[in-house]
C-alpha cells in the first residue's frame, strides 16, 4: 500500500513538473527551425528548452494560459524538467476475428537536464517510468550546444537516422530499426553551422545485445531551408548476426498551413537465413493546421519486406486529429488502415484510437 | 500568389495522389500463409498445435518477424525459423537477466510468456504496438512450454 502511494505521490509530482515535450517533426518543417531550437537534445526529441515550451503554450495550443501558469520546465539556472504521460484506447479489427479493445496508460517518461557548465556541459536522462518498471532510454554527457554550433555526447541515446517521429511502429521507424524505441551506448558528434546539419555516431548497434556482438557507425547530413529541408541518413552496422546497411533519404517542406514529411529507407541485412535480404520502407505524411491548437495528419506508408518476393508489399494509412487546448494537454484521435497479403489477416486489420497525452 | 508556391503546392497534391494510389498492400499471389514463396521452405500455418515447428509457422513467423528478424531484431532477437529455438529456449533474457525467454517446463517464469501477456517487469508488451495474441493462442505456447519445449513433437 505505501508503494502504492509513494509512487503516486512520485507520478503526480512529475506531472506537476513536467514540461511539454515529444517529437513532432513536422513543426520543425513547418517553421523552418532546426530541432535544436525547441529541444535540448540537438537531435530533436524530448525534453524542450524555454523556447520550445514557450511556443506549445503560445503558439501550438488553442487557448493560451495566463502568465502566471505558463512555464518552461527550468528550475533555477541548472536544472529543466519535462514529462510525458500517454493514455489512451484502442480498437483493434482483425478480418473473422473477434474486436479487440486496449485500454490504459501507453507510457510515462520524466526528462531531465542538467547544466553542469551551463551551455558547455550537461547530463541529460530520459527514464521511462511506464509500463513496467523504471528504463532508462537515454542518460548522456553533453559537451557543447547547438549554441555554440557543435557538440559530442557519450551515454545511451537515440541514434540519428531519419524523421524521429513519435509512432516508433511507422515502417520506416520498425524497418531500420532506429528511432526512438531502439536507443544505443556510444558517442556522437555534431555540427550545426549555416544551412547544415551534421551528426556522426559510433555504437554498439540496437540489435547486438546478448550472444550477438559488433558495432554500428551511423550519421546523417540535413539541408535547412526556410521552405523545407533534404537530409540523408546511413547506418552500417558490423554484427555477428550478419552486417546490415541502411540508407534514409527523408526531407519536408511546408505550404502555407501544409507542412509535408517523406522519406524513403533502403536497408540490406545479411542477418537472414537464407542470406542477403534486402527491404525498403516509405513514409509520406501531410499535416494540416486547420486552425490554431486543431492539426489534421494523414500518413501513408509502403514497405516490402523482401525486394526478392513479388506481391509481399504493405501498406499503412493513417488519419490522425490531434487537438492541443492549452500547451500542457493534447488529444488525439486516429484511425489507422493496415492493407497487406490476404494469408495474412493482421495485416489487414484496422485501428480506432484516442490518445491523451497529459504533459503537466 | 506567388508561382513558385502554386508549383510547390501543386507537386505535393500530384505527388500525394500517386502515393495513395500507389500504396495497396501485395496480393499475397505465389506466396504461402506466411508471405513467403509457395514451396520455398517457408513454411505456411496452419492450426496451432503444441509444437515448437506449429508455434513458429503460426505464431513467431507471421506476427513477429516482421521486426525481429534480421541483424537488426531488437534486443538481438531473431524470432525467424533459423534462429528462434536457439534464442529463445534456455536463454536469458536482455531486459531481465535473471529469467530465461523460455524456460523449459516453467511457462510462468518465462520472460516470453510474460512480455506476451503484458506483466514483464520491463518495457513494452509484445507484439509492439498490438494487437496482442489472444488468450488461446498464449495458452497454447505456456502448454508446449510446460511440456518441455522440445524443439521436435
Amino acid at each position: 500500500m505505501m508503494k502504492k502511494i509513494l509512487a503516486s505521490a512520485w507520478m503526480l509530482l512529475a506531472c506537476v513538473l513536467a514540461a511539454p515535450a515529444h517529437a513532432e517533426p513536422y513543426l520543425a518543417v513547418a517553421n523552418g527551425l532546426p530541432c535544436s531550437s525547441c529541444h535540448v537534445n540537438p537531435t530533436g526529441g524530448g525534453l524542450r528548452n524555454a523556447a520550445g515550451a514557450l511556443y506549445a503554450q503560445n503558439a501550438l495550443a488553442a487557448w493560451r494560459l495566463p502568465d502566471a501558469l505558463q512555464w518552461t520546465g527550468g528550475i533555477g539556472d541548472y536544472l529543466r524538467l519535462g514529462g510525458d504521460l500517454r493514455s489512451g484506447e484502442t480498437r483493434t479489427r482483425v478480418p473473422d476475428q473477434p474486436t479487440q479493445t486496449t485500454s490504459g496508460m501507453e507510457q510515462f517518461r520524466l526528462y531531465a537536464d542538467v547544466q553542469l557548465l551551463p551551455g558547455l556541459f550537461g547530463a541529460y536522462l530520459d527514464q521511462q517510468l511506464r509500463p513496467g518498471r523504471a528504463q532508462r532510454q537515454e542518460a548522456y554527457l553533453r559537451l557543447g550546444g547547438a549554441a555554440r554550433g557543435w557538440y559530442a555526447k557519450a551515454g545511451q541515446f537515440y541514434l540519428p537516422f531519419g524523421w524521429r517521429l513519435q509512432d516508433s511502429t511507422a515502417f520506416v521507424r520498425g524497418q531500420s530499426g532506429i528511432g526512438m524505441a531502439t536507443p544505443d551506448k556510444g558517442v556522437e558528434v555534431g555540427f550545426e553551422r549555416g544551412d547544415w546539419s551534421l551528426q556522426l555516431a559510433r555504437s554498439k548497434g540496437p540489435g547486438n545485445v546478448g550472444p550477438v556482438s559488433g558495432h554500428q557507425l551511423t550519421g546523417q547530413a540535413v539541408w535547412m531551408q526556410p521552405w523545407g529541408r533534404l537530409g540523408l541518413g546511413y547506418a552500417a552496422t558490423s554484427s555477428t548476426a550478419g552486417d546490415r546497411d541502411a540508407i534514409a533519404l527523408f526531407g519536408g517542406f511546408n505550404t502555407g498551413p501544409l507542412a509535408w514529411l517523406g522519406e524513403v529507407d533502403l536497408i540490406s541485412d545479411g542477418g537472414f537465413s537464407e542470406g542477403r535480404r534486402r527491404l525498403a520502407s516509405t513514409l509520406a505524411e501531410v499535416n494540416w493546421k486547420v486552425v490554431q491548437g486543431h492539426n489534421l495528419k494523414l500518413t501513408l506508408e509502403w514497405l516490402d519486406p523482401n525486394r526478392r518476393v513479388a506481391n509481399d508489399h504493405r501498406a499503412r494509412h493513417s488519419l490522425v486529429y490531434e487537438f492541443t487546448p492549452i500547451g500542457y494537454l493534447q488529444l488525439r484521435l486516429g484511425l489507422r488502415n493496415y492493407d497487406g497479403i490476404p494469408q495474412i489477416a493482421v495485416d489487414n486489420r484496422r485501428e480506432l484510437f484516442l490518445q491523451l497525452h497529459a504533459l503537466m | 500568389m506567388d508561382f513558385r508556391v502554386i508549383a510547390r503546392r501543386l507537386a505535393a497534391l500530384g505527388l500525394t495522389s500517386i502515393l495513395m494510389a500507389a500504396c495497396g498492400g501485395g496480393s499475397g499471389e505465389g506466396l504461402d500463409n506466411n508471405g513467403q514463396p509457395s514451396g520455398g521452405g517457408g513454411g505456411g500455418g496452419s492450426t496451432l498445435t503444441a509444437t515448437f515447428s506449429s508455434i513458429q509457422a503460426n505464431v513467431f513467423t507471421p506476427r513477429c518477424t516482421g521486426c525481429h528478424a534480421g541483424s537488426g531484431a531488437p534486443a538481438g532477437l531473431r524470432l525467424d525459423a533459423a534462429n528462434s529455438y536457439a534464442l529463445l529456449v534456455g536463454v536469458a533474457s536482455g531486459e531481465v537477466p535473471s529469467l530465461q525467454r523460455i524456460n523449459p517446463g516453467r511457462p510462468d517464469d518465462s520472460y516470453l510468456i510474460q512480455k506476451l501477456e503484458g506483466r514483464a517487469a520491463v518495457g513494452a508488451r509484445m507484439p509492439f504496438g498490438g494487437p496482442f495474441l489472444d488468450d488461446a493462442t498464449v495458452a497454447v505456447i505456456k502448454q508446449w512450454i510446460a511440456a518441455g519445449a522440445a524443439a521436435q513433437p
